[in-house]
């Protein structure tokens, strides 16, 4: 009886123990991280994203777009996502600060979106929004041969009541999708809140911890990451 | 312990009176898990399927990629992996115990809640809320529910162990306990931390991997490693070769097994101590694994040509085989440089493969096959279907697995190298996915065998349960070369 007794104190202990170690002592840490004051700007790093964005972040996490993409920029030298424009800088634990769900990931079928925002800012001459429509209505379209699947579902084919939407997108597609005459198709609200939130995923502001790490693509442009510049 | 051919022995009426209060809460669960394997893998195929044919099935909300492979995973877990370790675990203690189940009917309540619970969860991961937390994917109102479920399924486990008759204590009942006790915590904490009240910012994923590993280490494999252990021994009906160190393995895997969750994480924004920590606390792991590897594989070695013969044997040889490899690589990959090539590939989904199928479901299936014939009291209706869910467990899994390492070697290689030659530029995330469709088509084959065998062994479990139940007189089983055991 005494055997079990010590087992079941055994296995209590060492559960506390990984406990404590894995989590306890993180919480205290990075689980207390506060965000930067940026005395020159006036403003605490990193800002909370606009609502629609945080909206689309929970249309991001229930259709699982985590499987597929990661969201974490590895450091210059491990791997060589510096190289694939991936982020001007490798990701940080302040960058995640005031996520609700924090999704890095653990797959990367498609390409990091750490800082899609950024990559399609000025795509298609507008700040991007098209290209993810487009995208997100047939990604083969953008990616010819993506294995991306298409999200159709996101958009509505309705027909035209009064003046045609602004918002309508049917423009910006081939003939092949095109809707019946007197149609729109226009995106859903989780369409739009989406490709805000997608718009919004951009790392740009430079962390004290990431400028000692920052590796520039070029030299010559290291200085700015030193200087706390927020692009 | 006496074989059947004796059946007038005290010990074998015992065994039969114990195997007989196991019966329905055994036939339960045994029979839902094979219902949700076999939902489970059919969503395996349709995500798979998606891989080279993106189009497929894509106007169907409910089933885009990302939500399949979210049901499917949780599905897998907490619907064919839990639902056939209850079974083990009951029927292990049980007879290791050699003490009766009581009130059986009380763990079918108990499953039955359970098993309300994952179906909720997976209709509620498919209609888009899901947590995307993986390991946890269900959404939260169906964790309160699992939790009850399980304490009351544990607790009963738990009596039968204080009921025990026989006074010692083996090392499959220490690895049971371990299970036991160990989940309610992290399963309960996880939930707390990540679903109910997050913690801020990079503390989930650390939380979640510190929780995913240790269901992993501590539920699959503990029970899993149980029935490896008491299998081994009764099929080859000798005991366990070095048995004195088994106590060694089991503590080093205690005290450092929790630790190396965060390994999972090499290169992610979290603090590199954590993650260095992890790493080489996960080599003391080996450790543990030469342990196993001590014990298990000279007394499978010894087995007598006709046990060579028995299904449940092959299932058991297997999962050992799959535990080592999988452990060895798990421990492998963590290492920086591997995890920089790695990391984020289908090697990973290889070993998930490896130990989730190629370990424990291997080992349940080695188990079922025993248990379920004894609790029904009756042999297999189709002997030729039980062959045939081995060789395509075993064909299915190696090619699944080979597939899926040498694409994600593959797909690490194009992600993160850049081609020779002077002012080179990263390949195009597309053109590397396009390199690896014919081993993504091998993988989906391979499921398709896979889902084959698993379709044998729900229409033979189906039978014999329907067949028990029908008729309550348990007969004789006259289980050919499983006989060795009691
Ligand atoms: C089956 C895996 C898969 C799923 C699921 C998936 N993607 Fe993708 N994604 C890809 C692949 C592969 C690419 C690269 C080719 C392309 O541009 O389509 C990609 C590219 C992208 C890009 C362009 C990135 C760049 O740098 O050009 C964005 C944005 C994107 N995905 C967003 C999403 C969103 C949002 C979701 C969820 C609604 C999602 N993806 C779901 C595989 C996937």
């Amino acid at each position: 009886m005494n055997r079990i007794a010590l087992l079941f104190l055994g296995l209590f202990a060492a559960l506390a123990a990984s406990w404590t170690g894995v989590i306890l002592v993180n919480q205290g840490s990075v689980g207390a991280l506060p965000r930067v004051v940026d005395a020159n700007e006036g403003l605490a790093f990193p800002q909370p994203l606009p609502g629609v964005a945080q909206q689309g972040h929970l249309v991001y996490q229930d259709l699982g777009c985590v499987a597929c993409h990661t969201q974490q920029v590895r450091r210059a030298g491990f791997g060589i996502d510096n190289k694939r424009g991936w982020g001007e800088r490798h990701s940080v634990a302040r960058d995640y600060l005031l996520e609700p769900r924090v999704l890095i990931g653990t797959h990367r079928i498609g390409p990091d979106l750490r800082n899609v925002g950024q990559r399609k800012d000025g795509q298609e001459g507008r700040d991007g929004r098209e290209w993810h429509y487009r995208h997100l209505y047939d990604p083969q379209l953008t990616s010819p041969g993506s294995v991306m699947p298409p999200f159709r579902f996101l958009f509505e084919t309705r027909r035209i009541v009064g003046e045609p939407s602004p918002k309508a997108i049917q423009a910006l597609l081939p003939a092949w999708h095109q809707p019946p005459a007197g149609h729109e198709i226009v995106p859903t609200v989780r369409a739009e809140r989406l490709v805000s939130y997608l718009l919004s995923l951009k790392d740009t502001y430079a962390y004290p911890e990431a400028a000692n790490v920052y590796v520039a693509q070029t030299e010559g442009q290291s200085g700015a990451a030193a200087e706390g510049a927020h692009k | 312990m006496a074989s059947p051919s004796s059946p007038t022995s005290p010990a074998s009426a015992e065994g039969a009176s114990i195997d007989a209060s196991v019966r329905l809460p055994g036939l339960y669960f045994a029979a839902a898990a094979a219902v949700w394997l076999v939902v489970g893998t059919a969503l395996s195929l349709i995500a798979a399927f998606k891989l080279h044919s993106p189009a497929f099935l894509a106007d169907c909300e409910w089933l885009t990629y990302g939500r399949v492979r979210s049901a499917e995973s949780a599905l897998l877990i907490y619907g064919w992996g839990f639902n056939a370790a209850f079974a083990m675990a009951i029927w292990l203690m049980a007879r290791l115990a050699q003490a009766e189940v009581r009130r059986p009917v009380t763990l079918v309540v108990a499953g039955g809640f359970w098993n309300l619970g994952v179906l909720v969860g997976t209709l509620g991961v498919l209609g888009g809320h899901g947590t995307a937390v993986e390991g946890l994917e269900f959404p939260s109102y169906v964790n309160a529910i699992l939790f009850v479920s399980y304490a009351w399924i544990a607790i009963w486990a738990l009596l039968t162990f204080r009921a025990r008759r026989s006074p010692h204590v083996f090392i499959s009942q220490w690895y049971l306990l371990l299970a036991l006790l160990w989940f309610p915590w992290v399963f309960s904490l996880a939930h707390l931390l990540l679903v109910v009240d997050p913690v801020q910012g990079v503390m989930q994923p650390l939380v979640q991997t510190w929780y995913t590993h240790s269901l992993g280490l501590f539920w699959f494999g503990g029970i899993g490693v149980a029935a490896l252990y008491y299998l081994t021994t009764k099929l080859t009906g000798r005991s366990i070769a070095h048995y004195h160190l088994s106590p060694v393995g089991f503590w080093l895997l205690v005290i450092f097994g929790g630790w190396a969750g965060p390994a999972r994480l090499v290169g992610a924004p979290v603090p590199a101590w954590v993650v260095s920590l992890s790493i080489a606390l996960s080599f003391l792991l080996l450790v543990v694994l030469s342990v196993w590897a001590c014990n298990l594989v000279p007394t499978l070695s010894r087995a007598s040509a006709a046990v060579r013969q028995d299904p449940a044997y092959r299932f058991i040889g297997v999962s050992v085989l799959a535990l080592l490899v999988a452990q060895t690589a798990s421990v492998l990959l963590s290492l920086r440089s591997a995890a920089e090539l790695l990391q984020f590939t289908f090697v990973h989904t290889a070993l998930g493969q490896l130990t989730q199928y190629g370990f424990f479901s291997m080992a349940a299936f080695g188990t079922l096959y025993v248990l379920v014939p004894r609790i029904a009291g009756r042999s297999w209706p189709v002997p030729g279907l039980v062959g045939f869910h081995f060789w395509s467990s075993l064909l299915g899994c190696a090619t699944s697995v080979v597939a899926l390492a040498l694409a994600g070697y593959r797909q690490g290689v194009g992600l993160n190298r850049l081609p020779a030659g002077d002012g080179a530029v990263p390949v195009p995330v597309i053109e590397i996915l396009q390199g690896l469709q014919p081993y993504l088509f091998t993988h989906t084959s391979a499921l398709v065998l896979l889902a084959a065998g698993h379709v044998a062994f729900l229409v033979n479990l189906g039978w014999i349960a329907s067949a028990s139940c029908s008729c309550g007189v348990p007969v004789t089983p006259s289980l050919s070369n499983a006989s060795k055991v009691a």
